[in-house]
């Protein structure tokens, strides 16, 4: 990995973790994520999750899983060792974050939207086609992009 | 139909190189606008525009995007319907180079294009763009052709192809028909379904930010008429061409056609801070060309002939705008502008008579306010604007981006030569002096969600009475007002 994208990732790892403080486990599922190049599902719940405030950053990824899982965020019957689209991701973003969506959003709370929304509001540039694969490192700067916007606002 | 088959051919292939990607969103939007107006020729009409969008895109290198629209527009007279290629690009993106160019952007296809200051050639274009990044340079070239946009699509939401720079395109643009109309109306049989063919060359070349952050451009804008290759490739002569081109030489006048106008614009501009929060933007264009001139001439039987005259023409223009984001996000613009005429044409189209020809002819039309805008040919013109996000401090996310901005803009002429609008007085001389009028236009942009947007505008144009001719659409005060609402889904 690149020097820059080592500063990027990490300054987006501690905005993430900012109020919950880096632990032994949250510094793992980081790197083990980083190191995708198509994102795990259960790693990315659970960064979103924490990021989000909706789990404590002590919890495992099978509770991040749960916790998404029972405000219908996702399937039941999603694996964890699944791979995540961008419009997963996105989606998980925007209910997690509580980021108000467009028109479109409030009717149909769909992946779709959500990327369109997050690209609006330029959390993250590219393609916005919600059944892209999306790198860990993506997940990671797309959810601190998303944090610091949130803080911003 | 020849040109249509282009098109559809066109539209194909780059669909079908767009289509082997992987990646795609398939998606729409709804359009409504409405115009009310005291101006005759305007009245009330409303259009409904439905969009339909495709992207696709593979890796970080090259995405493909196209949308299509249609729109039935309800007017006095009926309804009407138009279809329009709003863009459709194959676009390539390579940054981080080892060699080279820090970033290389191409796009190919149909875009949005202009110049540095959109005064000479704003609209859209078929052709390529190649943008080349550098650290201490940008460098721009774009080329294409305005031959397969059509002459009619619509006026409301999506502004017609102004390409008319002579007689020729004059004609060929009062004998226009929409697509739909060609199509379906066994009336418009041998109407120009086709804007102007031209060929278009922008060459843009930007020092960013070399002395105290001013970013200095160089920049150079051509267009030829590509009539004279279209009738050497049809083996020309005046019955195989709907529109044919009068001959150098020629030795009879004749009021409604006109010759090949091929121009060029060589221009520099500084943009830049000035002082705090002021921002300066000044620009200038020398244009130079030919056009044809009914002139004397001693050999020719009628005393007359027609012989290409050199274009030597000006344009120039600044801009202040002062920002100021603790007072509701507020900013004050003021500006001017001017296009050089030329005092003793006899019309607005290859008008030249004798001696150089004076008149600045931009490539695309418009400018100005919301009902009167004059090309930039013959006129001077200032304008005072102030905008504002009133509702900013409301803790209401669907209100406080709500933009309301005002604008004043008094007009002159700068000769008694013609103007590129239609009503004036030709016995508005110059002792009567050279105001033509005011308007006022105001204007609140409103997006309450990121798909919906809204905006109103409304203007009042005020003519100063003896520069217009009794009767003409705007010698009495006018007003318009336009509500313009968009869903994108």
């Amino acid at each position: 990995m690149q020097k820059n994208k080592v500063f990027i990732v990490l300054t987006a790892a501690l905005i993430i973790f900012a109020a919950a403080g880096l632990s032994a486990q949250s510094m793992e599922i980081i790197d083990d994520l980083l190191g995708q190049e198509s994102a795990n599902f259960g790693e990315s719940v659970y960064m979103i999750t924490v990021g989000g405030g909706i789990v404590d950053e002590s919890a495992s990824i099978s509770e991040a899983m749960e916790a998404a899982s029972e405000k219908k965020w996702i399937r039941s019957k999603t694996s964890a060792d699944d791979t995540i689209t961008l419009g997963e991701v996105s989606l998980l973003t925007m209910k997690a974050l509580k980021i108000r969506g467009g028109l479109m959003y409030k009717l149909f709370p769909t992946p779709r939207y959500a990327v369109r929304e997050l690209a609006y509001l330029e959390i993250f540039r590219g393609e916005a086609h919600p059944n892209n694969e999306i790198s860990g490192e993506d997940v990671v700067k797309l959810l601190s992009q998303a944090i610091s916007w949130k803080e911003d606002k | 139909m020849k040109r249509l088959l282009i098109i559809l051919l066109s539209v194909l292939l780059v669909a079908a190189a767009g289509g082997s990607l992987t990646a795609f969103d398939i998606g729409g939007t709804v359009t409504s606008g409405t115009d009310l107006s005291t101006l005759d020729i305007a009245g009330a009409s409303t259009e409904l525009e439905a969009g339909l969008w495709l992207e696709t895109g593979k890796g970080d290198h090259y995405s493909f995007e196209m949308k299509l629209d249609l729109t039935a527009a309800v007017t006095d007279e009926g309804f009407d319907f138009y279809f329009n290629p709003d863009y459709l690009k194959l676009d390539g993106l390579w940054d981080n180079l080892d060699y080279g160019p820090s970033v290389l952007a191409t796009s190919f296809g149909r875009f949005s294009t202009s110049d540095f200051t959109s005064k000479i050639f704003s609209q859209k274009l078929d052709g390529m763009i190649m943008n080349f990044n550098y650290p201490a340079v940008e460098f721009t070239f774009t080329a294409g052709t305005t031959a397969l946009m059509f002459t009619k699509s619509g006026s409301i939401l999506n502004s017609a192809s102004s390409t008319i720079l002579s007689r020729t395109d004059a004609a060929q643009a009062n004998n226009g028909t929409s697509l739909m109309e060609l199509l379906f109306d066994p009336a418009a049989a041998g109407k120009s379904v086709f804007d102007s063919p031209r060929a278009v060359e922008i060459i843009t070349l930007t020092l960013p930010q070399v002395v105290a952050k001013q970013n200095i451009t160089l920049s150079m804008v051509a267009q030829e008429d590509l009539r004279p290759f279209f009738e050497v490739v049809k083996d020309y002569s005046d019955e195989t061409t709907a529109y044919p081109l009068i001959q150098e030489g020629e030795i009879d006048y004749y009021a409604d056609r006109g010759g090949a106008v091929d121009t060029m614009y060589i221009g520099t501009g500084v943009s830049g801070p000035s002082i705090g929060s002021l921002y300066h933007n000044v620009y200038y264009y020398f244009g130079t060309g030919r056009a044809l001139s009914y002139a004397a001439d001693g050999n020719s039987s009628t005393g007359f002939s027609y012989q290409y005259d050199v274009i030597t023409s000006h344009m120039a223009g600044f801009s202040l705008d002062y920002f100021m984001p603790w007072l509701f996000n507020s900013r004050i613009s003021a500006g001017a502008n001017f296009g050089t005429g030329d005092a003793d044409a006899e019309g607005i189209y290859e008008g030249n008579r004798e001696g150089y020809y004076t008149q600045f002819t931009p490539v695309t039309a418009g400018g100005g306010g919301m009902i009167f805008s004059p090309g930039l040919t013959n006129i001077f013109s200032a304008s005072a604007s102030y905008s504002l996000k009133p509702l900013e401090w409301l803790p209401l996310p669907f209100l406080n981006d709500m933009q309301v901005a005002a604008v004043i803009m008094p007009f002159w002429r700068l000769t008694e030569g013609p103007l590129a609008v239609s009503g004036i007085n030709s016995n508005f001389t110059l002792e009567d002096g050279n105001y033509l009028g005011s308007e006022i236009d105001l204007s609140v942009n409103w997006r309450p969600f990121s798909d919906l947007g809204v905006i109103f505008q409304t203007g009042l144009f005020l003519p100063y009475s003896d520069a217009f001719e009794t009767g003409s659409d705007i010698s009495n005060p006018t007003f318009m007002a336009k509500l313009n609402v968009s869903l994108s889904f």
